[in-house]
C-alpha cells in the first residue's frame, strides 16, 4: 500500500535559473566536500551538473525507470558503479612523480581501471550540426524534494521521511538496510548507495544549514548566482514569485507525478542559422527537448522570459527580470520565516 | 537429526509495505530459489540448523559496488503460538531468528513484528555459524546452545535470498509456511 | 628635500611597483612528496556518532574560521573564502560573499569563487603536494629523489650559485616571473631576491601568450580593464576571443544580467563556447579571421556616419598627417629647421596650415583638448622646410581607403559567416550607446592577434567606447599597489629605505627636471612618474623575457626561420639581430645561455613550446635549477632541489590586484604550514643568509648586477632583512609593510584583514605603469571604470603619439605592411596538416594547478583528451574516449579523444596546462606547437613600441599550428598501458 505523505508545515524549495549556468560545477564541489568525501559515497554527487542532450548522471537517468510518462510506478534499475555511475577513480601520481630507477618508460598519470564512463563524461558534448543547430546547455540537478517522494514510497522499512517543519525528504540511516528500492524507484536517480556503510544516502538540502537559516552550500556557493531557496508559502520569497507569480520556474519532468520542489528557469538559447549561414527565428535547442525535460509548460515559461526582457530592452521595467538579476544577492535566499517567528 | 526438502515460494510482493515494491514487482511470483536442504538437530536447548540451496553466481562481496545484493539466508522462529510467518509475526507477535549475509562475518540477530519491522542486532554469545559455497551450492550451518523459543515451538520458517536475481528485503525465497523441526 | 614633502611624490613614482607588480603571469606549479595520508583521508577526520543524522551535523562544524585566498595562482580576479579548520586540518572552504554593490542599480559581486577554489584543500593536502626538501639523486627527470635537511639544501644551493655566478657573472642567474604570483610576501620575496643578487627578470607574458601587443600598439599599455559590474552597464556586449563562464567563474554572471537588463550579448568564437549558449547572436567565425570581422565592422561605423567625431578628433590619431610619399607622419623635422621628429601635426583649418598636435611630444603641453576643429578625413598639401610640397593626408582618410575592401561580402568570404549574420553585428555595434568588448589573454595567441585586437579596438575607439563608463575594452586591468614594486627593491624598512630607492633611481639633474616640469604644469606628476617608469626599466631593471632567451638558446632558431619564411618581408633573425644592433633587445644574460634556474609559481617545461628542444640544448647547460613550489610540477620533476614552500592556506599573502573585483584580498595562514615546507619569504632570507655567510667567508668581490648595477653578496641578507629589521618569520610584518606603502591600500592592516579577509581599495594606485587602470578619481566609491585621465582630464595616451593610435609609421611596420590593423592569414606552423590546434583556458585548472588533483579529474575523463567535432572524428575513424594520434612536423603524440558538437570542424582544440607526464611517454601537445614569434615584436625605439615588462616584449603564438590525426590500434595502446606496474614503487620519500 502507498503510504500517506503528509503535507509538511512548510516546504523549502529552490529555483534555478539554467540562463545563467556557466557549467562550472561550484555546486557539486561545494555538496562534494561537505558531505560526499568518504569512500563509500565518495562516486556520489548529491549535485551534478550534466550537459544536455546526454546521458547525464547517472548514465541515461532518464530511462532508469521508477515512475513512467504518465506517474505510474515502473520497475526501475539500481545504477552500475563502473558503467552508470563512474567509480571514484583512484591515479598513480606515486608511480609518475617518483619511479624507481630501474623502470626505463615512465608511466603516464592516469586513473586506474582505464574508466569509461564518469559524473561528467559527456561534458560539453551536445549534439546538432556546426554550426546550424549544435546546442548543449547544463542542467545542474539534485534531490527534488518532492512533495509525493518516490523513494519514500519505495521504502519497504519506511526509513525515509519527509520533515514536517520544512518538507526536506530524509534518509533515517539507522532504520536503513540498504535494500535500495529507493535508489531504483526514484526517476530522478538522487538517491545513492553508500557501499562503505550499506545505508541510502540523499541530498538532505543541507539540513543543518537550513536550521540556521543558512542556504544549502550548492547554492550559496554558486557563484553564476543562478540559485534561489526559500519557502514555498512565503510571497514576499523568490520562490513564490518565480514559481507561482511569474510561472517561469518549472520542474524536471513533472510528468512523474512526484510534484518536485526543485524549479527550473528554462534556457534560451542564440538561434539555429539556416543553410546559409543566416540566422533564423529559431532557438538551437529544439523546444520538443525541452518539452522532453519540462513539458508543456516550458513554452509560456520562455515566452514570459522573452517578454519580460523586451520590456527591459525598451527600458521599461520588470520586476521579473529584476529578480533574476539579482541585484542584491542575499535577496536570492530568503530562509528566515517571520510568520512563523510572530506566532512565537 | 532431520533432512528435508523445502520447496520455496517467493515471498508476496503483493503485501510489501509502500507503493513500490509491490507495484514494481507484482510480476514476481516465482520463487528465484526453488529449493532448499534444511537439515536440523537438536540435542537438549542445543540446535543445529544447516540450510543448503542452489546458488549459481554467489554473491559475498558488495563493499565497493553500488548494485551488488548479497546472497543471504535467515532462519526465523515465532515466539508466540499464532505469530504468522508470511508478514513476519505482527504487532506483540514477534518472530525472532538469525539472519546470515555472504558478504557479513557474523550472522545478525533478527526479530520482527511484521513487514518493514525487522531490527538486526549483534549476535548473541553461544552462535555459531558456519558457511561455505562449493559446486555451485550454499551451505550455511548454524549452531546454538540454546533457542528457547524453537526449544517452545518446534518451528521455523526458512528465507533465501539469491544476490545475482537482486533479491533483497521482501524479495525472496521462503518455505511456504512454518516448518516443523521435529 | 625632506622626507615628509617627498613621500607621496615617491610613492607615486617609483614603485615601479606597478611595472614589478604585473611582471608576471601563467603557469603554476608544484612538489611533492608521498605521504600515507592523501587529501581525502586527511580532509576528513573521524566521527564518533551516535545516530546517523550526527554524521552529518559534524560535518558541518569546525574549531575555527580564517580568511583565505588563493595566494599566487594565477587565476584572474579574487575571490575570499572563509578557511574551516577541525582538529588542525582545513576541512573546508566557502566563499565569505561579503563584497557589496558598486553602486545603486548594479548587482554585486557575491559570491564569487568557482570549484577549484572551493577544493584547494584537495590540492593542498593532494598527492602531488611536496612537503619536504629534496634532492634529485638520478638523472634530471628520472624520479629519483632523497630527502634532505633545509640546512643542506640551502648550503649546497648557496655554494653552487657562488660558483656559477664567479664564473658566469650574477645575471647568469635567471627566473621567469610568473605566471603564478601575488602581491604580498611570497612574490616580493621572490622578486627581492632576485633583485638583490642581480638575477634576470625574464618576463613571460608575451611567452606565454597573455600580452595583448595589440592593446600596447593603440593605446600605450597592454592591461586595461575596470571592474567588472562595468560589464552590466554595457548595452552591447561583445565576447571576443574570451569564455567567461570559464575562464572567469566568478564574474561571468554580469554578462548574464546585463542580458536580463536589456543588453544585447553577442559571442565571436569559432567554437560554441559555454558563454556562446547564452548568447542573442553567436558568431561561428573562421578561425583566426578576426581581424576582418573587426574591419568590417569599422567600415561600417564609418559609413553609416556613426563615428564619434568629438571623441575622434580630440583622443585618436585619425585627425594627424601622413606623408603620402613615405607613409610616415609630418614630423617637426619635416617642418622646422631643429625640429623634433616625435613633433606630430593635426591640420588646423582655420589657419589652413598644420599645426602641432595637442598631446603629442612636441606640444606644447601633454594635454589632448583643444580648440583646433582639426579635420579627420582629408587631403593636403605641405610645404616642408627643404621647400618641397609633398601631400598629405589625415590618417582618417587613408584608413578610409585601408578599410575599403572590407566589405560584408568579402568579409563573409574570408570570416564564413553570412553576410545577413555580419550585417546584423555590424549594425548592433555601431548603434549602440555602450559598446563593450571583452577580449581575453587567450586573445593574443596567434602570430596575428595584434592585427585582431587592433581592429577590434579601432571599432570601439571610433564609437568613442574607449574610457568611457560602460563601455570600451575589456582586457584585464589592475588596482596599482605600489608597495608590491617598492618593499621588493627597499634594503631598509619604512620611508628611509624608500628614498634611498627613489635617489638611486635618478641623478640629481634628473630629480631637478623633473620638478621643473611639474611646477611649469608641463607635465603632471603622473606623467613624469611614467617617464621614471621607462627610465627604471632600462637603466635599473634586469629585465628580459623568456620568449627571447629561448629564442637564442633553445635550438629552434631554425625552425621559427623556416615557419615565418614568406610571412615578413625578412627573416626572423634579421629581425632579431637588427633589434639586438639598436639595442631594443635587452640581451641579457649577458654571457650566453643561463645557468641557474630559479622556478617557483612557473613550470616552464610543461608551458614551453617544442620542450623537446628546451630539455635538450637549455636545459642540459643548467647548472642548478631549483625549484621552490607547493606543489609537484613537470618542470619539478627536472630539477635539481625540490623546496617544499607553504601553500596559500599556510601563509601570510595578498591576492594580486586585479580591477575584476576591486578589493584587496588577503590570505591568512590558517594552519602552520604542511611538514616541513616554509613560506618564501622565509626560504629565501635563509637562502641569503646562507650566501651572504659564504661570500663573506670566501670574501667574494662584488658582481656587476647585469652591467647595470653592482651587487655585493657579502651583504645580500643584510639587504634583504632590511638590514635586519625583518626577521626570519616576519612574514606578515612585510606584508604590512607592502599594504603600508601602498596608496590603493589606504588604512589596510594585516590585523584587519585577518577579521575581513577583503577590504575595498581607496584608488586605483599609482596610474603609471603599464597595467595601471588610469582613473585617478576613482576612490573606492561606485564602478571602478577606467581611462578617464585620458578621456576626461585629457593627459596624453602613453603612445608615440600621445593619442590612441591606429596608425603606426615604425619602419618596420610599414615594410611589413602593418601600418594600420589588417587581415593577415594564419600560417600553417607545423607543416601543412588538416587540423587547426586550438586551445582555451579550462574550467577546470588554473593551469597546471588543479590539473591533476583527483577529486576534479574525476569531473573530467581523468586524462587529457582533444576535443574534436564528431563529423570530423567520424571521418578519420577515431572513438570517442580511444588515444589518437596526433602529429604534425615536430612530433607525433597521443591523447585521448572527446567528441563536441561544440567544435568548429577542422579544429582540433584542447584545453591547456595539463602536464606533460599526463600523457604517454610525458609528451603533451606541446610537442607538435612552434610557438612562432612576430618578428615585428623585437620592434623598439617608438614609444609605446619599447620592450617593456607587461607591455611590449615578442611573445610565442601557439594557436597557428596545424596538425594530423589518425585513429590508432586501441589494442597497441592497452598493451604500453600494462606496462607499467600497477605496484607502487618504493617510497623512499616519507617524511
Amino acid at each position: 500500500m502507498r503510504y500517506e505523505v503528509t503535507t509538511p508545515k512548510r516546504q523549502v524549495a529552490m529555483v534555478l535559473d539554467l540562463n545563467k549556468c556557466l557549467g562550472c560545477h561550484t555546486c557539486s564541489v561545494a555538496c562534494k566536500k561537505l558531505w560526499n568525501t568518504d569512500s563509500g559515497t565518495d562516486y556520489t554527487y548529491w549535485n551534478n551538473v550534466e550537459t544536455h542532450p546526454g546521458r547525464g548522471f547517472p548514465a541515461d537517468w532518464q530511462q532508469t525507470g521508477g515512475r513512467t510518462a504518465t506517474g505510474d510506478v515502473k520497475q526501475g534499475k539500481v545504477p552500475n558503479l563502473d558503467t552508470e555511475y563512474g567509480r571514484a577513480w583512484q591515479f598513480n601520481h606515486k608511480n609518475v612523480i617518483a619511479t624507481d630507477a630501474s623502470s626505463k618508460k615512465k608511466d603516464w598519470l592516469r586513473p586506474k581501471g582505464d574508466p569509461s564512463w564518469g559524473p561528467n563524461w559527456d561534458e560539453d558534448e551536445g549534439t546538432g550540426t556546426y554550426p546550424q543547430d549544435n546546442h548543449y546547455f547544463y542542467l545542474p540537478r539534485l534531490c527534488n524534494h518532492c512533495a509525493e517522494p518516490a523513494c519514500l514510497d519505495a521504502c519497504p522499512r519506511k526509513a525515509i521521511y519527509k520533515r514536517d517543519e520544512d518538507g526536506i525528504v530524509l534518509v533515517n540511516q539507522d532504520r536503513c538496510h540498504g535494500y535500495r528500492f529507493c535508489v531504483e524507484a526514484c526517476p530522478y536517480k538522487k538517491v545513492y548507495f553508500d557501499h562503505e556503510r550499506q545505508v541510502a544516502a540523499k541530498c538532505i538540502f543541507c539540513m543543518p544549514r537550513i536550521e540556521e537559516e543558512v542556504a544549502p552550500a550548492c547554492a550559496r556557493q554558486c557563484p553564476g548566482r543562478l540559485r534561489f531557496v526559500g519557502y514555498r508559502d512565503d510571497e514576499d520569497g523568490p520562490i513564490h514569485k518565480l514559481v507561482e507569480k511569474y510561472k517561469v520556474a518549472i520542474p524536471l519532468h513533472p510528468e512523474y507525478g512526484l510534484k518536485p520542489n526543485v524549479f527550473y528557469v528554462p534556457p534560451m538559447s542564440p538561434p539555429k542559422l539556416d543553410d546559409k549561414g543566416r540566422p533564423t527565428g529559431e532557438s538551437r535547442i529544439p523546444m520538443s527537448y525541452l518539452e522532453g525535460l519540462f513539458g508543456k509548460e516550458v513554452h509560456r515559461s520562455l515566452e514570459i522570459l522573452h517578454a519580460e526582457r523586451a520590456k527591459k530592452k525598451q527600458g521599461q521595467s520588470s520586476e521579473l527580470m529584476d529578480l533574476l538579476i539579482a541585484y542584491d544577492w542575499n535577496d536570492n535566499f530568503k530562509l528566515d520565516n517571520p510568520k512563523a517567528r510572530e506566532v512565537i | 537429526m532431520k533432512q528435508q526438502t523445502l520447496n520455496l515460494v517467493a515471498a508476496p510482493t503483493s503485501m510489501q509495505p509502500g507503493g513500490y515494491v509491490m507495484k514494481a514487482y507484482q510480476s514476481s511470483i516465482e520463487a528465484i530459489t526453488a529449493s532448499a536442504e534444511l537439515e536440523t538437530e537438536n540435542a537438549g536447548k542445543r540446535w543445529r540448523i544447516q540450510v543448503r540451496w542452489a546458488a549459481e553466481k554467489p554473491v559475498n562481496d558488495i563493499s565497493s559496488e553500488t548494485d551488488l545484493f548479497p546472497d543471504a539466508c535467515a532462519i526465523l522462529v515465532p515466539t508466540t503460538a499464532d505469530a504468522p510467518w508470511i508478514t513476519m509475526g505482527d504487532k506483540d507477535k514477534a518472530v525472532e531468528g538469525i539472519l546470515w549475509r555472504a558478504d557479513k562475518d557474523q550472522p545478525w540477530s533478527v526479530r520482527a513484528e511484521g513487514l518493514g519491522t525487522m531490527e538486526r542486532s549483534a549476535i548473541t554469545e553461544g552462535w555459531k555459524t558456519e558457511a561455505e559455497w562449493t559446486g555451485g551450492y550454499w551451505t550455511v550451518t548454524f549452531s546454538t546452545n540454546n533457542w528457547a523459543a524453537l526449544n517452545q515451538f518446534k518451528q521455523l520458517a526458512v528465507a533465501v535470498w539469491q544476490g545475482s536475481a537482486r533479491e533483497r528485503g521482501g524479495l525472496k525465497s521462503v518455505s511456504p509456511g512454518w516448518v516443523a523441526v521435529s | 628635500m625632506s622626507e615628509h614633502a617627498n613621500s607621496s611624490f615617491t610613492r607615486r613614482r617609483f614603485l615601479k611597483s606597478s611595472g614589478a607588480a604585473a611582471l608576471v603571469a601563467g603557469t603554476g606549479l608544484p612538489l611533492m612528496h608521498f605521504k600515507p595520508a592523501t587529501a581525502a583521508d586527511a580532509g576528513t577526520p573521524s566521527y564518533k556518532l551516535k545516530s546517523w543524522d550526527e554524521l552529518y551535523r559534524q560535518r558541518w562544524t569546525w574549531d575555527t574560521v580564517a580568511k583565505g585566498s588563493h595566494g599566487w595562482v594565477n587565476c584572474r580576479s579574487a575571490c575570499e573564502w572563509d578557511l574551516y579548520v577541525k582538529d588542525g586540518i582545513i576541512v573546508r572552504e566557502e566563499q565569505t560573499a561579503t563584497y557589496e554593490a558598486s553602486e545603486e542599480g548594479i548587482p554585486d559581486f557575491n559570491p564569487r569563487g568557482c570549484q577549484k577554489g572551493a577544493c584547494y584543500t584537495d590540492v593542498m593536502y593532494g598527492p602531488s603536494r611536496l612537503t619536504v626538501p629534496m634532492k634529485r639523486t638520478g638523472p634530471r627527470g628520472s624520479g629519483q629523489w632523497e630527502k634532505v635537511s633545509w640546512e643542506q639544501a640551502m648550503d649546497e644551493i648557496a655554494e653552487k650559485m657562488i660558483d656559477v655566478a664567479v664564473e658566469h657573472g650574477a645575471d647568469t642567474i635567471y627566473q621567469d616571473l610568473g605566471p603564478n604570483f601575488d602581491n604580498g610576501p611570497t612574490t616580493v620575496a621572490r622578486f627581492k631576491f632576485l633583485f638583490m643578487s642581480g638575477g634576470v627578470f625574464a618576463d613571460n607574458w608575451a611567452e606565454i601568450g597573455d600580452l595583448n601587443t595589440g592593446a600596447t600598439l593603440t593605446l600605450g599599455f597592454a592591461h586595461t580593464g575596470g571592474s567588472s559590474d562595468e560589464w552590466f552597464l554595457s548595452d552591447y556586449l561583445v565576447v571576443w576571443m574570451m569564455n567567461p563562464s570559464v575562464t572567469q567563474i566568478a564574474d561571468a554572471h554580469f554578462l548574464y544580467e546585463a542580458k536580463y537588463n536589456g543588453s544585447e550579448l553577442v559571442v565571436i568564437d569559432p567554437q560554441y563556447s559555454a558563454t556562446a549558449t547564452h548568447a542573442d547572436q553567436w558568431l561561428p567565425i573562421e578561425t583566426a579571421s578576426d581581424a576582418v570581422l573587426g574591419l568590417a565592422v569599422a567600415r561600417h561605423i564609418i559609413d553609416a556616419g556613426k563615428v564619434d567625431e568629438a571623441y575622434v578628433r580630440e583622443q585618436t590619431d585619425l585627425p594627424l598627417l601622413v606623408r603620402l610619399d613615405n607613409g610616415r607622419f609630418l614630423r617637426g623635422k619635416d617642418m622646422v629647421k631643429d625640429g623634433r621628429s616625435k613633433t606630430l601635426y593635426v591640420w588646423d583649418p582655420k589657419l589652413d596650415q598644420p599645426v602641432i598636435a595637442p598631446g603629442c611630444h612636441g606640444a606644447e603641453t601633454y594635454h589632448l583638448s583643444s580648440d583646433i576643429e582639426a579635420p579627420i578625413e582629408g587631403r593636403f598639401e605641405v610645404t616642408t622646410l627643404d621647400g618641397q610640397t609633398v601631400h598629405v593626408a589625415t590618417v582618417g582618410a587613408i584608413m578610409r581607403e585601408h578599410l575599403d575592401p572590407y566589405t560584408f561580402e568579402e568579409t563573409s568570404r574570408i570570416t564564413g559567416l553570412s553576410v545577413e549574420q555580419i550585417k546584423q553585428f555590424a549594425e548592433g555595434f555601431a548603434n549602440a550607446e555602450r559598446p563593450m568588448i571583452l577580449s581575453s589573454w587567450g586573445s593574443n595567441r596567434f602570430l596575428h592577434s595584434d592585427l585582431m585586437n587592433r581592429s577590434k579596438l579601432l571599432c570601439l575607439m571610433l564609437k568613442g567606447a574607449i574610457g568611457k563608463k560602460g563601455a570600451g575594452y575589456q582586457a584585464t586591468g589592475w588596482v596599482g599597489l605600489d608597495g608590491f614594486g617598492s618593499e621588493l627593491q627597499v634594503e631598509y624598512s619604512g620611508a628611509r629605505g624608500k628614498i634611498a630607492m627613489l635617489m638611486g633611481m635618478l641623478s640629481p639633474g634628473d630629480l631637478w627636471d623633473m620638478t621643473v616640469d611639474i611646477i611649469r604644469k608641463k607635465k603632471t606628476e603622473v606623467q613624469v612618474a611614467r617617464d621614471v617608469e621607462l627610465n627604471y626599466e632600462e637603466e635599473i631593471l634586469c629585465g628580459t623575457n623568456v620568449t627571447s632567451i629561448n629564442y637564442q638558446y633553445q635550438g629552434i632558431k631554425e625552425d621559427l626561420n623556416r615557419e615565418l619564411n614568406e610571412h615578413f618581408p625578412r627573416s626572423l633573425e634579421d629581425y632579431f639581430m637588427e633589434s639586438t644592433e639598436k639595442g631594443w633587445e635587452p640581451g641579457l644574460p649577458r654571457n650566453g645561455s643561463p645557468k641557474i634556474f630559479f622556478t617557483g609559481g612557473s613550470n616552464l617545461l610543461r608551458r614551453n613550446n617544442l620542450p623537446q628542444h628546451l630539455l635538450e640544448n637549455m636545459w642540459s647547460k643548467m647548472e642548478l635549477i631549483v625549484d621552490i613550489n607547493p606543489k609537484i610540477s613537470f618542470t619539478g620533476l627536472h630539477s635539481d632541489y625540490l623546496l617544499p614552500a607553504a601553500g596559500w592556506y599556510e601563509k601570510s599573502g595578498i591576492k594580486y590586484a586585479m580591477s575584476y573585483v576591486p578589493y584587496l584580498h588577503y590570505c591568512d595562514a590558517a594552519v602552520p604550514p604542511v611538514g616541513e615546507s616554509k613560506d618564501e619569504y622565509e626560504i629565501h632570507w635563509l637562502l641569503c643568509e646562507a650566501i651572504q655567510k659564504k661570500a663573506i667567508a670566501r670574501n667574494l668581490p662584488e658582481f656587476d648586477g647585469c652591467g647595470k648595477r653592482p651587487t655585493d653578496w657579502k651583504t645580500l641578507h643584510t639587504r634583504y632583512s632590511n638590514h635586519g629589521d625583518l626577521g626570519q618569520k616576519d612574514t606578515e610584518k612585510l606584508a604590512d609593510q607592502i599594504l603600508a606603502a601602498s596608496s590603493a591600500a589606504k588604512g589596510m592592516t594585516v590585523e584587519s584583514l585577518k577579521k575581513t579577509g577583503i577590504a575595498k581599495y581607496t584608488s586605483t594606485g599609482d596610474n603609471v605603469g603599464p597595467v595601471a587602470l588610469f582613473n585617478p578619481d576613482w576612490k573606492g566609491e561606485g564602478v571602478l571604470n577606467t581611462l578617464t585621465q585620458f578621456t576626461e582630464h585629457k593627459d596624453r595616451w602613453p603612445t608615440y603619439s600621445g593619442r590612441i593610435t591606429s596608425y603606426i609609421d615604425h619602419e618596420w611596420f610599414i615594410e611589413a605592411r602593418e601600418t594600420f590593423a589588417t587581415h593577415k592569414p594564419t600560417p600553417k606552423a607545423g607543416g601543412d596538416y588538416p587540423f587547426h590546434m586550438v586551445s582555451c583556458h579550462s574550467r577546470w585548472s588554473i593551469h597546471s594547478t588543479w590539473r591533476d588533483t583527483p577529486l576534479l579529474l574525476r569531473m573530467q575523463r581523468g586524462e587529457p583528451v582533444m576535443y574534436l567535432n564528431p563529423i570530423d572524428a567520424k571521418n578519420l575513424g577515431v572513438i570517442d574516449g580511444d588515444y589518437g594520434e596526433f602529429f604534425n612536423d615536430y612530433y607525433t603524440m597521443h591523447m585521448r579523444v572527446k567528441f563536441s558538437s561544440m567544435i568548429r570542424p577542422g579544429v582540433a582544440f584542447y584545453f591547456h596546462a595539463w602536464e606533460p607526464h599526463q600523457f604517454p611517454d610525458h609528451k603533451s601537445y606541446k610537442w607538435l606547437i612552434p610557438g612562432l614569434i612576430k618578428p615585428l615584436h623585437f620592434a623598439g625605439g617608438y614609444g609605446q613600441i619599447t620592450h617593456s615588462l607587461n607591455k611590449w616584449q615578442p611573445g610565442t603564438a601557439v594557436q597557428d599550428t596545424r596538425c594530423g590525426i589518425r585513429a590508432i590500434d586501441q589494442n597497441k595502446v592497452k598493451e604500453m598501458m600494462a606496462e607499467y606496474s600497477e605496484t607502487p614503487s618504493t617510497d623512499q620519500h616519507s617524511a
